[in-house]
């Protein structure tokens, strides 16, 4: 028998305070992982300069399972890009940019970040940035479907490659009854 | 027998206080009723009184005794214990004097047989409430608990101590306001229980369907009761029912092991770097009974 955790967890507040009516949990810090995002490639003679490809994944509530049970406060306070498959580093990458938006809320996007690689950037397999100010994505993660697109631009591979996209979150699971 | 009583002489003069008034041997008094604290008159040396078949009446507290005593000629003293005449001989002989006879019960100068002076009874002094009790309550979530109660005032109680919820041990703290002593009340507590395993508990409630989960391995919380209530008895024994608010609050553990295996799918995975805070708030009830030993 498997239980969903934080119905658990309520069903256990409840049993013990006999008839719980508030129950709120915090989670400061939550990683969730896409792995083997597949990003198309480029054939070598249409890149006379950079080009851009775009790549797009989406988390329901049945993949994310209770983690998109955050339904207040979702806020993003990193992301990484590590290289997969048999990249040996993502220096190529010269501009990418993330944001999210939800299919029941047309017409609006959220940003969560814009990389630019700097010309002295060390040689890398994982592209990391830190937001200055935590990015709340609270209305698109409360949907049922929340579709992160990523937009890479640079001297992009060939062939399709992969990447493990890692979003770093905090949020509040809150109930009411 | 002497019945010579002049109410209306006046004993001093107005501008001198009964200390004044040179009494002297000869000086009779009646004491200050300990209960009421009014300090009779003090009738001078050569004023008439009424003596011998002056009747008392009343429960006690009438005190009379010869001027010569400790306190003649001076205040009477309202702070010692009424001392009851016990002898009737004694009570008869002793002279009262017309001005320290309450009005309207004393003799009349129509009739002017008896005295009849009615004295009320001193009130017990109040016994000491007991302090120190031992309490016991049963409730959610505070569990079954077992403290050590202190009344300092009858209007207040701290209580302190432990017990268990079923799971794991614990402790509470807490006071109780009781503005009449006794009836309604009001409580503040705080307690915490560690870490236990709920699963045992689990299973035995929900069934032999439940085969555990690594999220109730490690179950422990603090909280605090906000109650309203009633108390009933104020000596000895003290039962009461209480009921309200709770905040209670705690830390989830071992999510990750919770969600490795359920929810997450395909190329999705979701990681919990730090345990969760878990807030919850909700109605409460606990019974309990006070034995006050000392």
């Amino acid at each position: 028998m498997t239980l969903r955790p934080f119905s658990t967890i309520t069903a256990l507040v409840a049993l013990a305070s006999g008839c719980s009516f508030s129950f709120d949990a915090d989670l400061p810090e939550v990683e969730i992982t896409q792995r083997g995002l597949t990003v198309p490639g480029v054939p070598q003679t249409t890149q006379a300069s950079d080009v851009s490809v775009t790549s797009s994944f989406t988390l329901s509530s049945s993949d994310a399972a209770w983690a998109k049970d955050m339904n207040s406060d979702v806020f993003v306070h990193q992301v990484k890009i590590a290289a997969g498959g048999s990249l040996p580093n993502l220096d190529f990458i010269e501009l990418a940019r993330m944001t999210v938006a939800a299919p029941s809320i047309p017409g609006v996007a959220t940003d969560i970040m814009d990389y630019e690689r700097g010309a002295q950037a060390p040689s890398s397999s994982v592209i990391q940035i830190s937001m200055s100010a935590p990015v709340d994505i609270t209305a698109p993660w409360s949907a049922d479907n929340t579709i992160f697109e990523i937009q890479i631009a640079g001297q992009l591979p060939g062939q399709d490659w992969t990447v493990d996209v890692t979003l770093n979150l905090s949020g509040e699971i809150t109930y009411k009854f | 027998m002497a019945q010579d009583v002049r109410a209306d002489e006046e004993p001093y003069p107005t501008d001198q206080t009964p200390s004044d008034a040179g009494a002297d041997d000869s000086t009779k008094r009646v004491a200050s009723d300990a209960g009421t604290g009014q300090m009779p008159d003090l009738a001078p040396a050569d004023s008439h009184v009424a003596t011998a078949d002056t009747e008392f009446t009343g429960v006690g507290a009438a005190v009379v005794q010869p001027a010569a005593g400790p306190n003649a000629g001076g205040l009477a003293d309202s702070t010692s214990q009424p001392r009851d005449v016990e002898d009737p001989e004694e009570r008869q002989s002793q002279p009262v004097h017309a001005a320290d006879l309450p009005r309207g019960v004393g003799p009349s100068e129509q009739d002017g047989e008896l005295a009849v002076v009615t004295v009320a009874a001193a009130h017990p002094l109040p016994r000491r409430l007991p302090i120190l009790g031992l309490m016991a309550d049963v409730g959610v979530p505070d569990g079954l608990i077992g403290s050590l109660a202190i009344r300092p005032w009858n209007w207040v109680r701290f209580c302190a101590g432990g017990g268990t919820n079923g799971i794991s041990s614990g402790w509470r703290a807490g006071l109780t306001l009781l503005p009449f002593g006794a009836g309604p009340s009001a409580s503040l507590e705080y307690g915490r229980y560690q870490d236990g395993d709920v699963n045992t508990l689990a299973k035995k409630l929900i069934g032999g369907g439940f085969d555990g989960s690594p999220l109730l391995d490690r179950v422990g919380y603090g909280y605090m009761n906000a109650h309203l209530g009633l108390d009933f008895g104020s000596r000895r024994f003290v039962f009461f029912i209480h009921g309200g608010v709770t905040m209670l609050r705690g830390q989830i553990h071992n999510l990750n092991a919770a969600i490795s295996g359920a929810g997450v799918t395909g190329a999705t995975e979701v990681a919990v770097e730090q345990d969760p805070t878990a807030k919850a708030i909700g109605p409460s009830v606990k019974l309990g009974l006070v034995f006050y030993i000392w």
